[in-house]
């Protein structure tokens, strides 16, 4: 998919791309206390949450 | 579990309301003693039965580790986040299907509506992960709330909830308007092999409107919505792409996902006569297909006791027989009318 796709896919809110794994993403989310939606697309994680996430690994598309 | 909710001749809380439909889901003997917000006079409990919903937890910290109890105040605090979070088994893999109840608009004069949504997991702070699609609005936008509330259950004064709950579902229809459902559906061997739940979010809170809100995730809006369908399965994997999709809508339009959940159900809920031109009134089984993910035809019907059929054909505790089984007729508005099991 490309990352127009995955916009589009989360209804073009903000769309993060997360440099690890889905456990590591859970764990970041419980910890911080925040919702959240992910798509994994070529063992590429990218999220949306309801707040914005203050993480060196994650990276607004 | 079958409870008729009635908010009586004012309005209540979201927040009140979805403490007492979750006091009734998770309760091993549910009773009106368990409303604190519904009119306790009016409302019923009309099958006992234990529904088998577990209580998860909530982002309110009045509302951890158990539901605030019934005297507990229901106002709430503008533009606050508020939730319940529920799981039952699926019936044929130790698995567990979510349920959340989120309060849709997020004011403290407004806030007479909520939306119910699954997920793929919750935790007792109320985290959700993969939470399906419905909307939330803050106070500054209430002024716009006449159009969002056709995504939302309402609790203003006059309304009548039916709330239907087994383990292997939570349905709340809002007499004369619609409906919002958790349902689980048939297991396939996809489900076996990714460990996943196999069950289905659909909600059709206005079922007048045929269009569906475009989202697959929980969103904010500051705009009018005019849509109503809000549906989605849960952690899906393709196959043969192996991307994951938290969040996916069965009814995405293309026309090998076929199903009949209720944008393209104009088939089931077709009317028809007998052989001396009477009226008669079809039913039709609930199903999706997500052919295009790997994923075969899903039935819900035939693990949750529902059907389709016409909208407005009768009142609300009308008994259907479907092959010698007796079902209740539920008016979900003009869209189209749903007959279940209660227990």
């Amino acid at each position: 998919m490309t990352e127009e796709e995955i916009k589009n896919y989360f209804g073009n809110t903000q769309v993060y791309k997360f440099a690890g794994t889905l456990a590591e993403l859970s764990e970041l989310m419980i910890s911080i206390g925040i919702s959240y939606n992910y798509l994994v697309d070529q063992y590429q994680v990218y999220v949306v949450a309801q707040s914005e996430i203050n993480d060196t690994r994650a990276t607004l598309i | 579990m079958y409870a008729k909710l009635v908010v009586g001749n004012s309005a209540i809380t979201a927040l009140g309301a979805m403490r007492d439909i979750g006091r009734l889901i998770t309760s091993g003997s549910p009773s009106t003693s368990l409303l604190g917000a519904f009119n306790t006079a009016s409302s019923v409990i009309i099958d006992a039965t234990p529904a088998g919903w577990t209580y998860v937890g909530s982002v309110t910290a009045a509302d951890r580790p158990t539901i605030a109890s019934t005297g507990t105040s229901t106002a709430m605090t503008t533009d606050t986040n508020y939730n319940l979070c529920f799981s039952a088994p699926c019936l044929n893999s130790a698995v567990l299907k979510y349920a959340t109840l989120t309060v849709s608009y997020m004011s403290s004069t407004v806030g007479n509506s909520f939306c119910l949504a699954g997920a793929s997991s919750a935790t007792s702070q109320g985290i959700l992960t993969n939470e399906g699609p419905r909307i939330t609005e803050t106070q500054a936008n209430a002024s716009s709330n006449s159009e969002v509330q056709n995504a939302a259950i309402l609790v203003t004064a006059g309304v009548i909830l039916h709330v239907i709950a087994t383990a292997r579902h939570c349905t709340i229809i809002e007499e004369g308007r619609g409906m919002s459902a958790i349902w689980e559906s048939t297991q396939t061997d996809a489900h076996t092999f990714y460990g996943i739940a196999p069950f289905v979010q659909y909600c059709h809170p206005a079922s007048s409107l045929t269009t569906r809100v475009p989202y697959v995730t929980p969103q904010a809006t500051t705009n009018a919505i005019a849509t109503s369908i809000m549906t989605a399965v849960f952690n899906i994997t393709n196959p043969n792409t192996g991307t994951n999709y938290g969040t996916y809508d069965p009814t995405d339009g293309l026309l090998w996902n076929t199903g009949s959940l209720a944008q393209s159900l104009a088939g089931a809920r077709s009317n028809t006569i007998t052989t001396t031109g009477a009226p008669r009134y079809q039913i039709g089984p609930v199903f999706y297909s997500l052919t295009t993910k790997g994923f075969p035809t899903q039935y819900v019907t035939g693990v949750v006791p529902v059907y389709w059929t016409g909208g407005g054909i009768g009142s609300s505790g009308d008994s259907v027989d479907v092959n010698g089984d007796t079902y209740t007729f539920f008016n979900s508005g003009t869209g189209f009318g749903i007959i279940l099991k209660t227990a």
